[in-house]
Parts: structure tokens; sequence; C-alpha cells
């Protein structure tokens, strides 16, 4: 039959795997993977931004509560230096302009350092030079003439009290307690020489020894002046014992330092814990006059703006588990899609496999037939004889083409259309030795022997055309992979209510792994080029058909080829008996 | 070596001390006042030339009997704990603060400040009622970080304030080892602080341990605001420093001193001796914080006087007192006046000579040479300041001879002899420097002061 059978030339073509369809997933994969990364690197970046803003915004939070804090603590210095005001002013509005006076005031008061009473003219009547010659009292002397001289001369209503003269910085955040709201020094000095002593603040700020001294000033009616330079340390004193500790401070501001700093920067007092000198200050506000060349700065510990990882934790949380999501989505459309491909590349190469088996008992039929009809213009008893087995051979092609073809109908319309079992009374052992004698000269012309050990004689009631479907099946399968094995046994046996029915080969067997695969539909263990032709569906539609007949095929496990065991459940005859 | 002789001097001189307070203080004395006692060192003077002669002005403190109630103190005790104090440092000065806490009653105030970069009142100004939670607070002193010196005190101060009371001794005790470097830390600064404290009231007492500190500055707080002075080198002895500052400040017997000289028109005054005082033409004045129970106090000052004729006698000058009784908690007064006379004969004006005021105002004079020594060698003139020392110590040892002459015994004379012997050796060691320094200014101080206790010294009284 090999000889007559058309050789595969023509089919290579049409099974070749288009393996151009491979690049489709790369594709697709690369799609998907930059649909999945564009969006997360967005959100990625819009949660950065987001997370800044955060911290710009706590970063600013932080610095007004540092500033409001500095400015609670630049009120209680104000009101420390208002106090001293007040008791100093009470003090020199009680007095009398005499050196007994205020020799009594310099000697008695400990905020004052030195008191002067100087002319209309800025000539200093009080203190006398002194004594003794002692340097430093000399030196102070001295000084004080210059803090005399360098007193504005006052406009003809000399009531006016004096103003910031000296190196007083004009710039001032917020009016101090001490301070009147007027505009400028100048332009009430200008225009309204006000009666009010306190109207404007009676400070002087001043610079010798070790920076910043203060000065107060009372202008009387007649234009005489009396002054006091105040004992720096003593001022200086009382701001740090009005400050908090590092006990109140560490309650109140705990992640830093607070310094209160004067006009060259240097430290007069700080608290809290000990911070980097070098930091830039997170706050920094100026003093109100007439302190205002010094400053109130907070430096926290750790550099604001040095967030740590944790903070974005919440961050980085939920969009790991986007990108997750985003992940199994993409994965599951890949992986769907890429079923998908694999399924129509299954029907593609189904379809071109179904079309060769059909080719073939076609081209058989065609070619006996043809014979036929040559035998018939000759027609003796010889050929008559002969013509006779041509269409034997036509008819058993027909059957099988009829055969291969009902079975493709069968699995391509699937379960709910397959034809219920037909139970008729027959002998399973007969059916089985019509369907050898149906596959005698192609197993003869491959060169396999057949053997049988057949036990299933009795008439039972099964459906003779399911059974005859499925060893057809197997049958066809070892003549088409297992040929060189030589062998093909059949036994049959009826144990209880079950036909068994075993078909054995000598062929290169099944791997445990594909014994459960190859029921698949479409599955060939070779499916390269060289591969006998097959639809891959022949075990398939054979375990369909054994389960529509209450029954199963399996793969048993075997040392050498395949074995494949076929159980139907059967009724027992009783009109048989 | 040196030390120990130091050391050595300093125990003679005070034993020697006691023998002299006690002949002082005669039975007769009223005990609840202090006396005074006005003198000139040259009663009487040469005609014919214009001559400097030596006002002394003694004060002495009434004794205080005993189981008598005492002043109650309000106290700060301000302690360095920066990094320097750590280990025997701070152990000691603890164990010093809390036998301090014991010697308290329960009238007494006290608060305790510790300070290094930035300052903690430990104990805000509390009754010393409340000694266990007091005690458990100066226990848990760790010493760490820098030294913030004035806002230390200044805490400290304002502890004070908070119970500032004349009927109290109001004290703030400063112990540093370290160089102040957080805030005001010029002597000068310090030195302003502690005249404006004296005039609230309160005297700062510093005590200096080991060779670290400042002793400018340590010197001029203490000696601006009438507070003692100690250079302790050896923590061992800080227990018995904290003790006898406490004894000095548990016996104060007046406070609030004023010492006024109104001198004559033919007087001049020149200058208080080793301290700086207010003089405005006649009139001279001086302020001092407290007197101690049994404590001789005296100030010389220097005076230019116009000759008078042979055998006249003129009035120097009223010296007025008023000082706070802490024992009847008054105010009283004391004034005295004091004569010159003038004579032609060398031998009458030399066998009138008062040893006693001679010697004090060589001491005093002595003193100032010595603060010169130390800005000499400051300056690197080591020579120069090793020939004034040397001349101290030969023209205390010139004083020392009158004095044994005259049977005046005055131990600190022939310590000052000593001392200044000693120092013009060593002004030229450059490795003990440091510590020669510390020495100076603490023995400068002691004088000027008329301290009643050094560091390993036992109390005067």
């Amino acid at each position: 039959m090999n000889g007559i059978r058309l050789t595969p030339e023509a089919r290579s073509p049409v099974l070749s795997p288009p393996h151009t369809s491979a690049a489709m997933p790369l594709r697709t994969t690369f799609a998907m993977l930059l649909l999945i990364v564009a969006p997360l690197a967005l959100l990625g970046w819009i949660g950065m931004v987001a997370v800044r803003e955060q911290r710009d915004e706590a970063d600013r939070q932080v610095r007004s509560l540092a500033e409001s804090r500095l400015g609670e603590l630049s009120n209680v210095i104000d009101m420390q230096l208002a106090n001293i005001q007040r008791q100093l002013q009470t003090r020199l509005a009680e007095i009398s302009q005499t050196p007994e006076d205020l020799q009594d005031l310099e000697r008695n008061n400990p905020y004052v350092r030195s008191t002067l009473w100087v002319s209309p003219r800025g000539q200093l009547l009080y203190p006398q030079p002194p004594v003794g010659g002692e340097p430093t009292k000399t030196a102070l002397y001295n000084d004080l003439l210059q803090l005399a001289r360098q007193r504005p001369a006052l406009p003809a209503a000399a009531a006016v009290q004096t103003a910031n003269v000296g190196r007083m910085q004009s710039q001032s955040l917020s009016p101090t307690p001490v301070q009147s709201a007027k505009p400028t020094k100048s332009q009430s000095l200008l225009t309204e020489p006000s009666q009010n002593s306190f109207s404007q603040t009676p400070w002087q700020d001043w610079y010798i020894d070790q920076g910043l001294q203060l000065v107060l000033w009372r202008t009387t009616d007649d234009g005489f002046a009396m002054g006091i330079l105040l004992e720096r340390s003593r001022w200086m004193s009382e701001i740090i014992a009005a400050l908090p500790d590092a006990r109140l401070g560490s309650r109140e501001i705990q992640m830093g330092t607070t310094i209160l700093d004067d006009a060259n920067g240097y430290a007069i007092y700080q608290w809290g814990l000990e911070a980097e000198k070098t930091l830039t200050p997170l706050a920094s506000i100026p003093l109100a006059p007439p302190l205002a060349s010094w400053r109130l700065k907070y430096l926290p510990v750790e550099p604001i703006g040095r967030h740590t990882w944790a903070e974005s934790i919440p961050l980085i949380a939920s969009l790991a588990s986007l990108g997750l999501v985003l992940l199994a989505v993409g994965g599951y459309v890949i992986s769907s899609t890429a079923r998908q491909l694999r399924i129509a590349r299954q029907h593609v190469s189904f379809a071109s496999q179904v079309s060769h088996e059909l080719r073939t008992p076609l081209t058989n039929i065609r070619l006996y037939s043809e014979m036929a009809r040559l035998d018939l213009e000759r027609l003796d008893s010889e050929h008559l004889k002969r013509v006779s087995e041509r269409l034997n051979v036509i008819d058993a092609e027909s059957k099988r083409l009829s055969r291969l073809i009902s079975g493709v109908l069968e699995f391509v319309q699937g379960k709910s259309k397959a034809r219920p079992p037909r139970y008729q009374s027959a002998i399973p052992d007969s059916i089985i030795q019509q369907v050898l004698i149906q596959f005698a000269p192609s197993l003869a012309n491959a060169q396999i022997q057949v053997s049988t050990k057949l036990a299933a004689s009795q008439a039972v009631l099964f459906d003779p055309d399911i059974l005859e479907q499925i060893l057809v099946n197997l049958i066809n399968n070892v003549e088409k992979y297992a040929a060189n094995g030589r062998a093909l046994d059949i036994q049959s046996s009826v144990e209880g209510n079950d036909l068994l029915v075993t078909v054995s080969d000598c062929g290169p067997g099944i791997s445990v792994r594909n014994r459960r695969r190859v029921f698949k539909p479409y599955v060939r263990l070779d499916d390269s080029i060289t591969a006998p032709s097959g639809t891959g569906l022949g075990l398939t539609i054979a375990q369909s058909a054994a389960k529509r007949h209450g029954g199963e095929v399996v793969a048993l496990d075997v040392a050498q080829g395949s074995s494949f065991r076929v159980r139907l459940a059967i009724h027992q005859d009783q009109q048989g008996k | 070596m040196m030390r120990n002789v130091f050391l050595r001097m300093t125990m003679v001189c005070l034993v020697g001390f006691t023998a002299t307070t006690s002949e002082i203080i005669s039975p007769a004395a009223r005990a609840e006042q202090i006396s005074l006692d006005v003198s000139l060192a040259q009663p009487t003077m040469l005609v014919g030339e214009k001559q400097t002669n030596y006002l002394k002005v003694k004060l002495n403190g009434f004794d205080l009997a005993a189981n008598e109630k005492r002043t109650p103190v309000n106290v700060a005790i301000v302690m360095d704990k920066s990094g320097s104090m750590s280990g025997e440092k701070i152990e000691q000065a603890k164990k010093a603060a809390l036998a301090a806490i014991d010697r308290l009653r329960d009238n007494d105030i006290v608060s305790v400040i510790v300070y290094d970069h930035n300052v903690t009142v430990l104990v805000p100004a509390t009754r010393a009622s409340d000694r266990e939670s007091i005690r458990a607070a100066i226990e848990n002193i760790q010493a760490s970080g820098n030294t913030a010196l004035f806002a230390g005190v200044s805490k400290g101060a304002a502890e004070v304030r908070k119970f500032l009371d004349e009927k109290h001794v109001n004290r703030v005790i400063l112990l540093s080892d370290g160089l102040a470097n957080v805030g005001p830390s010029s002597p000068a600064e310090l030195e302003q602080l502690g005249q404006a404290l004296l005039k609230e009231g309160v005297s700062v007492s510093t005590l200096g341990l080991g060779t670290g500190y400042n002793e400018d500055l340590m010197t001029s707080l203490a000696a601006a605001s009438s507070g003692n002075h100690v250079f302790i080198e050896n923590a061992d002895n800080l227990i018995a420093v904290f003790n006898n500052e406490f004894d000095d400040l548990l016996s104060v017997v007046a406070s609030d001193i004023e010492l006024k000289i109104h001198l004559s028109p033919e007087m001049r005054p020149v200058r208080m001796l080793g301290t700086p005082a207010d003089i405005h033409g006649q009139q001279v004045r001086w302020v001092l914080g407290q007197l101690y129970a049994r404590q001789e106090r005296y100030f010389i000052l220097e005076v230019e006087m116009t000759s008078g004729e042979n055998n006249s006698e003129r009035l120097v000058g009223d010296v007025n007192v008023s000082y706070r009784n802490m024992h009847t908690q008054t105010k009283d007064r004391l004034a005295s006046q004091v004569n010159v006379r003038f004579s032609d004969s060398k031998e009458k004006v030399e066998a009138d000579t008062n040893v006693e005021a001679l010697a004090f105002s060589a001491l005093q004079l002595a003193a100032e040479r010595n603060r010169e020594a130390t800005a000499l060698r400051d300056s690197g003139k080591i020579e120069e300041a090793k020939k004034l020392l040397a001349l101290n110590s030969a023209e205390l040892g010139r004083v020392s001879i009158i004095c044994k002459i005259n049977n005046f015994a005055c131990p600190d004379i022939e310590l000052g002899c000593t001392i200044n012997k000693l120092q013009s050796e060593q002004v030229g060691d450059m490795g003990n420097w440091n510590v020669n320094r510390k020495r100076m200014r603490e023995y400068q101080s002691q004088v000027t002061n008329q301290q009643s206790y050094g560091e390993t010294g036992k109390n005067k009284k």
C-alpha cells in the first residue's frame, strides 16, 4: 500500500509551522511592558512631586512654628527690657538733677553702670573727671564724654525725648511695647515735637568695650538730659535668666538648639541640643529695638530637608502594589494572547493535517476506481475478479474516509452533538476481527505481525461502531508511529460489566510525562516535518468515544512500546442467553 | 615641693592669726555690734613736707553665740558639669555639694544649677527642708559638654533673686574647672556682673578647680561681688573647701556694709589700696558684701596730707559705717574720727609709728606689686617680674623686722615675704606658669579680700 500512497512531498510547505508568529508575542510583550512601565513611571513621578511638596509644606510649617516660637522668646526679652526701662524711668523721674542723686542711683541700682547729666549743649556735667588716675575709670569717663557729645542736639521744643542715635539699626519688624506707633523718628521730630517724653524710644545703642551698650535718656523741659549707661552684664544676665534653661527648652523645641546671638554673631546664650554651628539656622529673627542688632536663631540638630526613607514607605508601598497589579494584568493579557495564538496556530496545523489525511484515501479511491474502470473495459473472468478486489479497496478506503470525517466532525461539533451509543447485541471479538481484516493489507505492508488473545466471544450489548472507531484510531496510531516495532498485540476480555480491550505495540513508547497529554486535542508528540502525518486527534476521538460509552482509554505503564487499554461499559445480552 | 612649703606657711599663718584675732576681740566689746577702729600708719608726721600717710579702717565681726539661731542663707550652688569635670572631679563636687546640703537648716533656701553648653536649673530655689529630692538631683549629675559660665551664674543669680531678702545671706557659689567658652566670657564682663550683683546684695564665691580655669575671670567675679576665691588644685580638697565656704556663709553677722570717709580739706584721698573705691572730692566710699563672725576686715586709704604746724593736731576725717546687722536684723551705724599730729622731732615721729597699720599697708602695697608682676610676666617681661617680686619679698622682710622689734605678731607679713620670694624664683618657670599664675591670683585675691580660708587652710575663726 505504501507504494500506492502518494509521497508526502506536497505537505511540507503546508505543515511548516509559521514561526514568524513568534515575533508577534515579543512585540506584544514589549508593548505591554511599555503600557505598564509608562503609567508606573508617571505615578512614581507624581508621587515624588507630591512627597516633595508635602515635605516642603512640612518644612514651612516647622519653620513658621520655630519662627513663632522665637517671636515669643523675643517678646520675653522685650518684656524684660521694658521692665528695666520702666523701673529706671521711674527712678529718673523721681530724682532731682543733682550729682548726689545721680551718684546715689549709680551706686545702688544694679542695672546702672553709670549715670550721665548732659547740658543742652552736650556738655557732660556728671560724672566728674575721676580722681586718682585709675585707667579703667578714666577710659570710661572719656567714653562718657563722647557719648554726651554724640547725643544729638534737640530742636527748639526741647521736651522731645532723644531718639535712636549712635549706631543703632533702624530696622524694626514689630513695634516694641516701648515704641510709639509713629512711623519714623525723623518725621515725628520734624512735624510734631511731642510733649510726651515716652512717645519715642528713649534708648540709645552704643558700642564700647565688649559690644552693644544700652543708654536710657530722659530729657527735662529745660533741655538738660539725664542718661543711664546700663550695666551690660546685668541686663544680659537678666535676659538669660528669663530665657528657658536646658530642661524647659528641651521640652519646647526638642530637636535643636536655640541661640541668642549678638551683633557679631557671637552666642550670648544658648539652650537645647548641641547642633552643628556651621548649619544654616532654620529660623532667625532679629530682636526688637534697642536690641535690633541681636538675633535669635533656631538650629535643628538634623538639617531640615534630610528626610528619612521611612516617610516615603507608604508611597513606595502603594506604588509597588500598583505596579504588581499592573504586572499581573499585563501578564494575564500576554499569556491569554499567547494561548489564543497557539490555538489559532493549532487550528491552522489541524486543517492542513486533516486535508492531508483526507487526500490519501481519496487518492486511493481515485486510483482504484480508475483501475476498476480500465478492468471493466477488458472484462473477462480474471479481470472480473480483479475488479471485485479493486471495488473492495475502494469500499474500504471510502469507509476509512467516512470514519475519518465522522471522527473529525464529531470532535469539531463537540460533545453536545455527539451521538449517544446505540447498544445492540454483538460479539466484541468478531468486531475486533473485522477491524483487523480491514487493516490487514496496510499492516502487512508495514510488516507488522499481529497477535491476538481474544476472550470476549460472548454476545453482549454494546455499540460496535464505537468500539470499531476506538480500535481504528488505536491501530492507526500503531501503524503510523510504532511500525518499526513490527508487532501489534490485541487482547480482549469481559470482566463484570466492563469490556476490556488492550492494544499494545513495540514501538518507541510514550514517556510518563506525556501519557496524559497525548489525549489532548492536536497534541502530537513529534510535530516535526519528518513525522508521520496525522491530525493529532486520534486518541482524543478514541477517548471521547470511550467516555460516551461510559468507559475510558488509558495509556498503561509498560516497559517496552506502548499499550492502551480500552474499557467500555457493557450490558449482558439477555436474549443471547 | 614648693607648693608644700607654701601650704605649710599658710597653716602657720592661720594658726598665728587665730591668736591675733582673739586678742582683738575683747570681752568688753559689744557682742551684737561690729566694731570700728580707725588709725593712721603715722599718727605723728614731720612738719613741713607734703607727705603720704595711710589711713586704716578696721571692722571686726562680733561673735555668734553657740546654739543661737543663725542668719538663714539663700544660696545658689552653680556647678560646672562640662566634659572636663568628668571622673573624680564631678564625683568630689557632688559629694561636696551633698555635704553642704546636709549643713543647711530647714529655713535656708537653696538652688542647684549645673551648666555645660546648656544651663539646667536642677533645683529651683527652694527651702532646704526638701533634702531628699535635692540630694537625688545632685546625685544624678553627669559631666559632658562645654562651659557656659556666664549663663550659669546668671541663672544662679536669678534663683537667688527669687527669694532675695536682706534678712538672708544671699550667695552664689560657682564651681568651675574650665574656660568659659559659651556666652560672655571676658573677665571684665564677669566683673561687671559681680558689681551689679553686689548692689543687689548677692555675693559670688568662685572655686577654681584644677588648672584649666581662667583665674582672672574667677578672681574678678569674686572680688567684684565680695565673694571668696579659692584655687583648688586637688579635687580631694573640694569637700573641705565647700565646708569652709559654708562656714563663712553660715557665720555672716553683717551685710550691705557701706564705708564712707569724709576727709578734711587739707587731705587728699589718693586711692584705696588693692581695691577700687569710689572717690569723689573729699568723699571716699567703699562697699562690702558681708562680714563674718569674728572676722577682722580692714581697708587702707592712701592719703596725701599737707603739713600743719609743730605740735598741732588736725582732723583727718570722719569715718561712717552703715550695715545691716544680721543678728538683730536692724540697720546699724558706726562713726569714728581720727586726728593727725605734727612734730618736728624725727624720733618722736618714728616712735609714734602704728606698726599694725604700717604692716597691713605694706601687705596691701605688696599685693598691688604682685599684680603688677603678674602683668609683667604676662607681657613676657620675666626678669622685671622677678625683680619686682624680689623687691616685694625684701620690703615685706623689712616690715617683718619692724614688727618683731615692736612685738607685733603679723604672720601675714612673713608669709607674704616667703610667698613673694618663692614666686620670684618660680615666675620664670615656663612649664608651671599656668599653675603659678593661678597661685599668684589666689594670693592677690586673698590678701585684697582678706579671705578667711584657702584650699587646705583651716578657717581662721
